[in-house]
């Protein structure tokens, strides 16, 4: 009597060098004597092989790491939906340039409507509301709200091992 | 003062890092740009985005290094930045994952053609081509965790940690991108080799 096939899934992991020392010792008997799983490894093998040389990787530019620290002091000069305090003691410490530091001056005198418009007009408000809003998920090391977590509920086979 | 940094443990770096140590930041760039970049390149299959992208993950990892718990190794958390940067703000964000032609990548300097058209370069030139939009056309989670197992060579375990999954959804998403690639590409690549 045949034993049952092997799980396609399993195959495939058995193939990436997963699973338990029983379950590869089981599944390596039962490819022995079955075509059907024999021809499924062999298709799963042969697919390795065109992506282990297609899609190459790439090498960082020589400059990575200047346009990176250069990335750094942008957002860290453009003030992005800071508090007044922050703009008090960025004028105190006179770490901003003299343009801004008027554009400032002219917010405290109209109010916060003056200082909203500047926040919408920021070129990098949009990605400092990225990193704001993701803080808590992204950075979490078990976000519980995740996508990925959400999807892992959706999943038929779940459970641990 | 580099020196001494470069002996030091992610989790001596990233601690440095905290502290605003750019020193450290260098290192644990160096360290790890190769492959934030190369993830996120398999995953845009767009080199310049790729690059871009993997600066602002890396400004990310400078701003809330004082963020990382020291539950999990340094590089799953870095990893765990990457994979939720790409998965989350996809649409959202700059990633359009427009596969770049051929043509566009040889006027970068991005592939070199060979001048002399040798049938075997412009062969591999193709199949690469076909296999980078297979790739591009999975669904985003087939794809990512197909990118940290076939390219980055991550363990189910390794990227269960990093996408929050438990071993056997790793294992089933795994199955279903290969099977997805195997009815595309096999039929293909079986005609190019006359079977
Ligand atoms: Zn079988």
């Amino acid at each position: 009597m045949k034993k049952e096939c092997i799980n396609p899934e399993k195959l495939s992991a058995f193939l990436d060098g997963e699973l338990s020392e029983q379950e590869r010792e089981n599944i390596k008997s039962h490819l022995k004597d079955c075509q059907d799983c024999q021809k499924e490894a062999s298709e799963l093998t042969k697919l390795s092989e065109l992506l282990n040389n297609s899609f190459l990787p790439i090498e960082p530019s020589p400059y990575f790491i200047a346009r990176l620290k250069q990335k750094i002091e942008d957002n860290e000069s453009i003030p992005v939906a800071i508090t007044i305090n922050d703009w008090i003691n960025r004028i105190k410490h006179s770490l901003i340039p003299i343009g801004a530091t008027a554009l400032i001056l002219l917010s405290f005198v109209a109010g916060n409507r003056i200082g909203n418009i500047l926040y919408q007009k920021s070129s990098t408000a949009q990605e400092q509301e990225i990193y704001t809003s993701v803080e808590s998920s992204i950075l979490n090391e078990s976000p519980e709200s995740s996508l990925t977590n959400t999807y892992a509920n959706l999943l038929p086979e779940e459970g641990d091992r | 003062m580099e020196n001494l940094l470069k002996n030091k443990s992610d989790e001596e770096l990233i601690k440095a890092v905290a502290n605003k140590d750019e020193s450290a930041f260098e290192i644990l760039v160096e360290k790890y740009k190769y492959s934030v970049l190369n993830i996120i390149y398999r995953y845009t299959a767009n080199r310049t985005e790729a690059e871009d992208i993997s600066q602002d993950i890396f400004v990310k990892i400078w701003h809330s290094a004082d963020s990382f718990k020291y539950k999990s190794k340094v590089s799953t958390w870095i990893y765990k930045v990457v994979v939720n940067y790409c998965l989350n703000f996809k649409n959202k964000n700059k990633i359009n994952a427009n596969i770049q032609s051929l043509d566009e990548l040889s006027e970068k300097g991005e592939i070199i053609i060979d001048s002399s058209r040798e049938h075997k370069t412009y062969e591999n030139q193709e199949t690469d081509k076909i296999v980078r939009e297979s790739i591009n056309k999975l669904p985003e989670r087939y794809k990512m965790v197909l990118v940290l197992s076939r390219f980055e060579s991550k363990s189910y375990q390794e990227i269960s940690e990093i996408m929050n999954l438990s071993i056997p959804a790793v294992e089933s998403l795994i199955f279903r991108a290969k099977a997805n690639l195997k009815k595309v590409l096999l039929p293909y690549f079986n005609k190019k080799i006359g079977i």
